[in-house]
């Protein structure tokens, strides 16, 4: 194999993103509209029920795939001759577009005063930036960088006062200066420590999981075992281990949750698990479903409709739950946030997300017909040479 | 005297069966680990009379015979010389003459036959080598991140091209080596051999080849080691300057706390 090759979409990585979106439609839908109900010793499901706790998986897998993504795509440009100058342009523009729409959504989905909540799209799009760098330096850099993210984010949220910016389980911020930056960078939603480690994870990881080749497989390889995805997973998941065991001797003030696994803030154990988990998600998947010559069923083809029109769907699943819940808070209630998490028992819920997720199936489909509008065709039309 | 183009050409395949009752056969190991099977066919005593039909006969037959092991390649050759010949192809050789001449030139074939194949075995490396100087020919001029899983690959092409150097260095003199003076049955028959399998202009070329394969994966190895060495500071660099983006922020927050409380 000399590296030449075209970019082929992978069942594997559109298995893995599909499932990200039903993850992320479920928890979405079920604690937006039930988070409260029957919930009698907290207001989350996802901080009272162990069993809740793969639904944590959504966020990560979505950042962690990112990195995956962008790198067998800037491989694969590179191999077929692209100038590095025109896949950074390409990337710079994907990463501004990306942060730009996910002010847009914020202010239309989440009303103009949580503009700055630092949620996941601006992440990816700041991830867009830095994973451009990163490509540009050596892995040893990226390794490093991910370090510092992960180790430093509880010192950071330390000296920030994380606990200052929730109230009631929500980021609460003031329209200052200082609390925007702060949010970005900390104590936000998705703030960039620790959480761009996850699409730097996936961005060095791409390399050992699919080989150089980028997909063509790399069996047959003789790279060590310390290269070995399988291997690298299995530590870091034995890391998060060693990380929760050794929770009574971190000094109090850098515990910023009770928990010692929690998605907000991302404890160092979450980010961990959650990056070593993906690595092996992704080896696993890649080793068995990659390989084998026959075509995709309807369920891989159906995971591939909806892997490439992620974006369009992380809009339109809190579309369909978040604006009637606005809505129908302001008409019963008089306050749009009157009926949030109490609108509905947990089961209807998991009925309108089961419900959103056959139209999403549905609707991936059409929108690959050229000349549908989707979020990726204006993604595509904007940023694209 | 026979030649090659005076050889029947309809004469039908035949074993080592047919060949006089007195022919030996050898097994000569050659230096690229293969054999070559040497048939030493002595003349028969017949009249003069007889004495050219019965040589056309024994040529005919060692030449099929040496045929069995060249299907679709270059026909073997018949190398006449003082009333003796040869039969050369790369596996199969025979030798037809008067008892006392044979030994002679069985030595001289053995001896031809090894060089020979060291440099048909170098040959084949070489045109397998050059199969990838196309693709690997860019990585001599600039080397990037994207080439670097290739470093071993370049490596063991560069080891290769080196050691096909090598031989050639070492098998140049023998194939160059003057006949000895004064003229021999076995010398002249080395000389006819080189000349009718033009084995000093193969050498030529597969040193010039050879060359060309050694510059390329030498511009590689060179290309290899200065990006390593480059890319090794600049992580250094990236490293420190991390390491500064982490203070700044630290430092940034601290005040922005600060401030915010």
């Amino acid at each position: 194999m000399t590296g030449r090759r075209v970019a082929a979409r992978l069942p594997s990585i559109d298995l893995l993103r599909a499932a990200a979106i039903v993850l992320m439609t479920l928890v979405h839908f079920v604690e937006n509209l039930a988070g409260s109900i029957d919930i009698h010793d907290g207001p989350f499901i996802g901080a009272n029920r162990y069993w809740w706790m793969p639904t944590g998986f959504a966020a990560p897998l979505f950042t962690f795939l990112s990195g995956v993504s962008y790198r067998l795509w800037a491989d694969a440009a590179a191999a077929r001759g692209r100038d590095s100058e025109e896949v950074s342009k390409i990337t710079v523009r994907r990463g501004l577009f990306l942060i730009l729409f996910g002010f847009a959504f914020n202010v239309l989905v989440w009303m103009p005063e949580d503009v700055f909540n630092w949620d996941v799209l601006t992440l990816i799009g700041t991830a867009m930036l830095a994973l451009d760098i990163a490509r540009r330096t050596a892995p040893a850099v990226g390794l490093v960088a991910c370090g510092l993210l992960v180790g430093l984010a509880p010192i950071l949220r330390a000296v920030a006062d994380y606990r200052a910016f929730w109230t009631a389980g929500f980021y609460d911020y003031d329209f200052t200066l200082g609390d925007v930056l702060l949010g970005y960078l900390a104590t936000g939603y998705f703030p960039v420590f620790p959480w761009l480690a996850l699409p730097l994870a996936g961005f060095l990881a791409a390399p050992l999981i699919y080989g150089h080749d980028g997909g063509e497989t790399n069996r047959g390889s003789k790279a060590s075992w310390r290269e070995s995805p399988l291997v690298i997973g299995s530590l870091l998941v034995a890391v998060t281990g060693i990380v929760m065991a050794g929770r009574p001797f971190v000094p109090a003030r850098l515990i910023t949750h009770d928990r010692l696994w929690a998605m907000f803030p991302p404890t160092t154990a979450y980010v961990l698990g959650t990056i070593g988990g993906g690595i092996l998600l992704a080896a696993l998947l890649h080793g068995t479903l990659d390989g084998r010559p026959s075509g995709r069923g309807p369920l891989l083809r159906i995971a591939g409709a909806m892997s490439r029109h992620s974006l369009t769907l992380y809009v339109l699943h809190h579309v369909a739950h978040v604006w009637p819940l606005w809505i129908a808070g302001l008409v019963t209630t008089g306050d749009p946030d009157g009926l949030w998490q109490v609108a509905t028992p947990v089961s209807t819920a998991v009925v309108w997300s089961a419900a959103f997720l056959f139209f999403a199936a549905w609707l991936s489909e059409r929108l690959d017909r050229p000349g549908t509008p989707s979020a990726e065709s204006l993604l595509r039309w904007l940023c694209d040479p | 005297m026979i030649t090659t183009s005076q050889i029947p050409s309809t004469a039908p395949p035949i074993t080592a069966e047919v060949f006089p009752p007195a022919t030996r056969f050898e097994r000569l190991p050659l230096d690229d680990g293969g054999v070559l099977e040497l048939a030493i066919m002595p003349l028969p005593a017949v009249n003069a009379a007889d004495h050219d039909a019965t040589v056309a006969e024994l040529v005919g037959k060692a030449t099929d015979w040496a045929s069995a092991t060249t299907l679709g390649g270059d026909p073997p050759l018949v190398v006449p010389l003082y009333g003796t010949h040869v039969i050369w192809s790369q596996r199969r050789a025979a030798v037809i003459g008067t008892a006392d001449r044979l030994p002679a030139m069985q030595a001289a074939v053995a001896d031809f036959a090894d060089r020979e194949a060291e440099l048909r075995d170098i040959e084949r490396r070489i045109v397998s080598g050059l199969e990838h100087v196309d693709d690997d020919a860019a990585l001599a001029f600039e080397f990037d991140e994207q080439s670097l899983h290739r470093r071993r690959e370049l490596a063991g092409r560069f080891r290769e091209a080196v050691s096909l150097r090598q031989r050639l260095v070492v098998l140049a003199p023998a194939i160059h080596r003057p006949a000895p003076q004064p003229p021999t049955l076995a010398g002249q028959l080395g000389e006819r051999l080189r000349d009718r399998t033009r084995v000093v202009e193969r050498l030529e070329h597969a040193v010039e080849q050879a060359d060309l394969l050694e510059r390329v994966y030498t511009g590689c190895g060179d290309r290899v080691a200065e990006f390593v060495s480059s890319r090794r500071h600049a992580t250094l660099e990236w490293v420190i300057i991390l390491l500064l983006v982490v203070e700044v922020v630290l430092l940034a927050v601290d005040l922005l706390a600060t401030h915010t409380s």
